[in-house]
């Protein structure tokens, strides 16, 4: 019985003809004696046969064809619109949703940017809507008038020219120098604020346009002879200082001249102390009856505006002319009986 | 003996490959070439994948499966194997994915089979080619064919797979090697037990062979 097995395991491969020989000698000899091997042999061999009987299945008839239209689809190249505008076919609700959040991005960055650009910006030349508006003649007479009798107002109302290059902006701030009126003041404390930097001006057209309220009445004076020899130009002004002129002057040169010509001096000194040279100028000028005396100084800078009888400019002269080194000087008119407007600008030097 | 004998010579004998000039088509770019290749194969992955699914619809969906990921992976065909070896491993890798979604979705497999053997995929019996002479015989044929697919069912999946394309489909020890990635001995252990397994099933269900 061990022996019908053993022999049983090697049955169902006996028929291959792929057991080793010794294998299948036993197998032979065991089949010749037992009958129990031979029919279970006999029903193995059925098994087979009936298992390579049955009946092979027919594919449906659609099944050939389908599959090579889904062989053919996936074999075609990807479409324009399958490769590019596969977005499109995406969810309507997904589409609305990412159109609002790209559109309030939008605005975010757009204002956020304005802001920005404000902070970093903000010496950014004003369009001319913003300038002054133009004025007649008689504002802009009471408005120079008041910038004399006005008490000394903040650097920042009356804004020196820096001792430094001009910057790009300066035309717009040109324009706002000249308007010192009451009617603007407030708008201008409005505005300054915003331009931190406003940008300082060359010190001779500062020097021209200071002296223009003080000189309006005095009468016609000579040609002005500046020391250094340079010439003072005249640049465009703006609003009020624009209204002021009835005739611009037709050459750089001629600004100067008809400021000068008006019994105005203007005189550019340079010292070793700004500060100390202020005082000693303030003396000065309090000693020879000087009126409606302007101070305004900054660092390195002091400006005096003031008026006073033409009789006492030699003296005050020689003495400015020890405190420190004349740089410029454009000098008063001959006629000493009438007053002077003056304009001392005192640097330290450099 | 000698019947056993001769379908042997048939199974052992190698089919030439001549898929290799339409593989090349194909690789090439031409859709069409892939037509033959599924007109000579079809029949066949269908049966592979239907004896172990035991499901008409199924089959097809898997067979189908099957061919489209041999056409996209064609290009990486090289050669080493028939053709027809490659094919058949992709539709039995397929059967094993189905099968093991079927058991994901806890579906009660015997209850399907039932159910298929009686008419599987809806009609079995239109879909196979029968012998329609007599009608004794043509009803012993069911009885039989129902008895060998409760038996196949009733294999563990690794015995039923090789007694399906040894015994059935008739294909060589070194295809069912290639096709199932296990070694000639293997193929071979596995053969024999699921022969006497499927023996004695048929013992007790048809009675005396």
């Amino acid at each position: 019985m061990n022996q019908c097995k053993d022999i049983e395991k090697h049955l169902p491969l006996y028929d291959e003809g792929i057991l080793s020989d010794r294998e299948q000698k036993a197998v032979e000899e065991h089949l010749a004696v037992c009958a129990d091997c031979r029919r279970e042999l006999s029903f193995l061999r059925k098994t087979v046969q009936i298992l390579g009987g049955l009946s092979p299945l027919e594919e449906p008839a659609w099944f050939q064809q389908k599959m090579m239209a889904r062989v053919r689809a996936e074999g075609k190249p990807e479409s324009f619109f399958k490769k590019y505008l596969a977005f499109l076919r995406r969810s309507l609700p997904v589409q609305i949703m990412a159109g609002l959040v790209l559109a309030v991005l939008s605005v975010y960055v757009y204002r956020a940017g304005d802001e920005e650009a404000g902070r970093i910006v903000p010496q950014v030349a004003r369009p001319a809507l913003e300038m002054p508006e133009k004025k007649s003649a008689k504002q802009d007479m009471e408005a120079a008038s008041g910038t004399l009798s006005r008490p000394a107002p903040s650097g920042r109302e009356i804004s020196p020219p820096a001792r430094s290059a001009p910057s790009k902006s300066q035309p717009t701030a040109e324009g706002k120098i000249g308007d010192i009126s009451e009617k603007n003041l407030d708008k201008r404390k409005n505005e300054l604020p915003r331009e931190p930097m406003e940008a300082p001006l060359a010190k001779k057209d500062s020097v021209a346009e200071t002296m223009r309220p003080l000189t309006q009445n005095l009468p016609s004076a000579p040609q002005p002879i500046a020391e250094s020899g340079e010439k003072i130009e005249e640049r465009k002004f703006s609003g009020m200082a624009k209204s002021r002129l009835d005739k611009p002057p037709a050459s750089p040169s001629a600004s100067v001249a008809q400021s000068a010509a008006s019994s105005q001096a203007y005189l550019f000194l340079q010292v070793p102390d700004a500060q100390n040279a202020a005082r000693e100028v303030e003396k000065i000028l309090a000693e020879n009856n000087a009126e409606n005396v302007l101070q305004h100084s900054e660092k390195g800078f002091v400006r005096f505006t003031a008026s006073l009888p033409g009789a006492t400019w030699p003296a005050i002269l020689s003495e400015l002319r020890k405190k420190g080194a004349i740089r410029e000087m454009i000098p008063p008119a001959a006629d000493r009986k009438q007053n002077l407007a003056i304009v001392i600008e005192i640097s330290a030097q450099p | 003996m000698p019947e056993m004998s001769k379908r042997m010579v048939e199974k052992k004998t190698p089919a030439a490959d001549t898929d290799l000039e339409y593989v090349v088509l194909c690789q090439k770019g031409d859709t069409e070439a892939f037509a033959p290749l599924l007109k000579r194969h079809s029949g066949k992955m269908l049966n592979i994948a239907y004896r172990m699914l035991a499901d008409y619809d199924e089959a097809c969906d898997v067979t189908q499966e099957a061919f489209l990921a041999a056409f996209r992976a064609i290009g990486s065909f090289k050669a080493e194997s028939a053709f027809s070896t490659w094919l058949y491993r992709i539709v039995v890798n397929s059967v094993r994915n189905r099968l093991k979604q079927r058991q994901s979705r806890k579906q009660h497999e015997s209850a399907s089979f039932d159910e298929t053997a009686e008419c599987p995929g809806g009609c079995t019996s239109c879909l196979t080619r029968t012998d329609e002479g007599n009608p004794q015989q043509e009803m012993e044929r069911r009885e039989r064919e129902q008895a060998v697919r409760v038996c196949i069912k009733a294999l563990e999946r690794d015995y039923r797979e090789v007694v399906i394309l040894r015994d059935i489909q008739g294909l060589s020890y070194e295809e069912i090697q290639a096709i199932l990635n296990i070694p000639d001995g293997t193929v071979k252990s596995r053969l024999s037990r699921a022969r006497l397994s499927l023996k004695d099933c048929l013992k007790k269900i048809i009675g005396e062979l």
